[in-house]
């Protein structure tokens, strides 16, 4: 059963929001430039056929975008809960503990945005066989 | 047609895409110059956590217009056109939703920020906070422009 802390506690553990937050963003960064450098499985929709799949590889028209979305915002929400469940009684971190929180932070930012240019910048996309209904436009 | 979820309604959805869009420029160009004022001294707490609000809600529901739209600009315009005439365009938009997605964490992590900080007295939350404002700024006025980009190319 959990007790409320006092009035003062609880200012020092909210004082700790901060770094989970930053944690929450660390771990959204990593993984989203996980799924997006390593074939995982992942969950595929398929928009043609209106099924979703959960694998490595799709057969036919399928986006991951979703399935990475859904995956990555979990796994930074499962992440945060952690950094809360050790640091909520805590009192506040170190400054220098607190910066390096944020460095780590402004690093994943920085690599899963290069991570994401590259990934995509030159890719020769495979067109999709032009349907018999289909006017250019 | 190909009976793509939401089809049908992919022009209104587009354009209500782009009216989000507008609305998230401004309020966050408004945040990005509320956040730079705490770098610089500058305290506006109040209005920084409007700002904050008003651009979680407004990404969420641009982001939410743009997933609902997207199996059919994956298949009517990137899969039959931009894949086979302005491969260019398909790689832009890619860049374009994975920011998207980064931009929304972004969002979030300003607002929970925004609502639990004292930016007089706390330097390092202060930093933070100015750290997902600027990237979400950023990835925001990249998106509008890449969005019209692609749109010149081909729309639903």
């Amino acid at each position: 059963m959990s007790v409320a802390l006092p009035r003062n506690q609880r200012e020092e553990h909210s004082s700790n929001v901060p770094v989970i937050v930053d944690a929450a963003a660390i771990v959204f960064c990593w993984s989203f430039a996980f799924f997006l450098l390593h074939p995982v499985p992942t969950l595929w929709y398929y928009p043609l056929e209106h099924r979703w799949a959960f694998e490595i590889k799709p057969d036919g028209l399928a986006m991951a975008w979703y399935g990475r979305t859904i995956a990555s915002i979990t796994l930074s929400l499962v992440g945060s809960g952690i950094a809360w469940v050790m640091l909520r009684r805590r009192p506040p971190l170190a400054p220098r503990i607190q910066d390096g929180w944020l460095a780590a932070m402004i690093v994943s930012i920085v690599f899963v945005v290069l991570v994401i240019v590259v990934t995509n910048v030159g890719d020769h996309p495979a067109p999709e066989p032009l349907p018999p209904w289909y006017i250019p436009r | 047609m190909s009976n793509i979820a939401w089809e049908e309604h992919a022009r209104l959805l587009l354009l209500l895409h782009a009216a989000g869009a507008i609305v998230l420029v401004g309020a966050s160009t408004h945040h990005f110059l509320i956040a730079l004022g705490y770098l610089r001294g500058r305290f506006k707490v109040r209005l920084g956590r409007i700002y904050a609000i008003t651009v979680a809600i407004a990404y969420g529901v641009t982001f939410l217009l743009g997933a609902l739209v997207y199996p059919s600009f994956r298949y009517v315009v990137r899969g039959l056109y931009l894949d086979r005439y302005a491969v260019w365009a398909s790689n832009l938009f890619e860049i374009k939703e994975n920011l998207a997605v980064l931009g929304l964490a972004m969002a979030i992590g300003a607002l929970i920020l925004s609502r639990k900080m004292d930016p007089a007295l706390d330097r390092h939350t202060r930093f933070g906070y100015a750290a997902f404002v600027f990237t979400l700024t950023a990835i925001v006025w990249f998106n509008v422009v890449s969005g019209l980009l692609i749109t010149m190319a081909k729309s639903v």
